[in-house]
């Protein structure tokens, strides 16, 4: 191997390693933002057993998956009206 | 008012039940005993399921299952939605994970055997959050977080009042039904001529000189007070109404709400809520459109205003 052929070499191995050292700078780029949506996925839908333990007073936007919905309480049909007895059928009171 | 002077009074049958008493009153004599039946089977499903004061309880032994999800009946399913809707609709002033509240303040058996004054302090603790019961009621799994001890309370009661009206008017075709539990009443059917004749006030047992007298022809209407299960804690009265903010009772505003709403369920919760809420009370009701009467105190006196909001009867027909 002559001295220009040597040189040659090196440097096809350098741009080799340049090559190598992108393709993983890339790997690492694209790997972390894979990692970034895997983990904003899973902070996003809360896991069942995130509620273990008791240790907050502060709501979250889960609570039930059923059991949830109607966010009101209901009027009735007719509001009560003053009686024209005043000899009750029944009391309502404390207990 | 129709027909009042030919007003037939409905039949009745009343028992103790859930640490109270049980009323119903019907539109037909006949179908009195049946009735009876279909509402003592209610409340023993709903005693088996939701009390406290039971270890052999489905809700007590959810303990065993604390931090991992645990299969439930159909009906405590149905009883725990109820309650997250309403701690979902009252923005958490009635929440089911009050429990270790009630504990802490010496509300730990059946009332009738509470001790009634002991004097070691309360270090009260907010609730740990009804938002945090993870409830599949088609499922029927829910998982409780450990630490988390639920009551249902007087919210089991009355959606045990609910189910059983229903059930009961929808057997018998035709019949008016109105069950109460513990001074809670859920209606069903049609109401006799005049409606139900409903006196209003402090206990549930007994009307007391002064206590106006409504008709309630539809749905629930349900009284919160704190004149009942009262009893001393380290020198001050304490109650069973917890702020679930807190841990303790509430700021001493109301001394008895009342709430007519669409169900039982309903009105017990808003009532509750309204004694929680305090001062913001009245307003709280009406923006909502239920009507409501509230009886202030001073702590130590009964003298009282009554407030009354959306359309409650104005003070008037008092026995």
């Amino acid at each position: 191997m002559d001295p220009s052929q040597a040189r040659r070499l090196q440097i096809d191995r350098r741009r080799e390693g340049m090559r190598r050292q992108r393709r993983v700078t890339q790997a690492t780029a694209a790997g972390a933002v894979v990692a970034a949506v895997a983990f904003g996925w899973a902070f996003a839908h809360e896991s069942a057993a995130s509620a273990g333990t008791a240790d907050s007073t502060q709501p979250s936007q889960t609570g039930t998956t059923t059991g949830g919905a109607g966010g009101t309480l209901r009027q009735p049909d007719q509001v009560p009206a003053a009686a024209d007895s005043t000899q009750a059928d029944i009391q309502s009171g404390g207990s | 008012m129709r027909g009042l002077a030919a007003r037939v009074a409905p039949a009745r049958a009343a028992f103790p039940a859930l640490g109270s008493t049980a009323v119903l009153l019907v539109t037909d004599e006949r179908a009195l005993p049946e009735a009876e039946r279909v509402l003592r089977d209610e409340l023993a499903a709903i005693d088996a399921a939701c009390s406290r004061f039971r270890p052999d309880s489905e809700i007590m032994r959810l303990a065993a299952h604390a931090g991992r999800a645990a299969p439930v009946s159909p009906l405590l399913a149905a009883a725990l939605a109820e309650a997250l809707r309403v701690a979902r609709a009252t923005g958490g002033l009635v929440d089911p994970t009050v429990g270790q509240s009630m504990l802490d303040l010496g509300y730990d058996r059946d009332f009738a055997a509470l001790d009634r004054d002991r004097p070691d302090p309360v270090h009260p603790r907010p609730a740990p959050g009804w938002w945090r019961i993870m409830l599949d009621a088609e499922a029927g799994e829910v998982l409780v977080p450990r630490g988390v001890l639920l009551d249902l309370g007087a919210t089991a009661k009355a959606y045990a009042a609910d189910r059983a009206a229903d059930r009961i008017a929808r057997a018998a075709g035709g019949l008016g039904v109105l069950v109460s539990i513990g001074g809670d009443l859920a209606t069903a059917g049609p109401s006799p001529d005049g409606g139900w004749l409903v006196g209003v006030g402090d206990d549930h047992r007994a009307a007391a000189p002064g206590d106006p007298v409504v008709a309630v022809t539809s749905g629930g209407l349900a009284t919160s007070s704190v004149t009942q299960r009262s009893w001393r804690r380290a020198g001050r009265t304490v109650h069973h109404i917890v702020d679930p903010r807190t841990g303790d009772v509430p700021e001493p505003v109301w001394r008895t709400v009342s709430v007519a709403a669409r169900s039982c369920v309903d009105a017990n919760a808003a009532a509750t809520a309204a004694v929680v809420l305090g001062r913001a009370a009245p307003a709280w009701l009406a923006g909502l459109g239920l009507a409501a009467r509230l009886v202030g105190h001073d702590a130590t006196t009964v003298t009282a205003t009554a407030v009354t909001v959306a359309g409650w009867p104005a003070p008037g027909g008092a026995r």
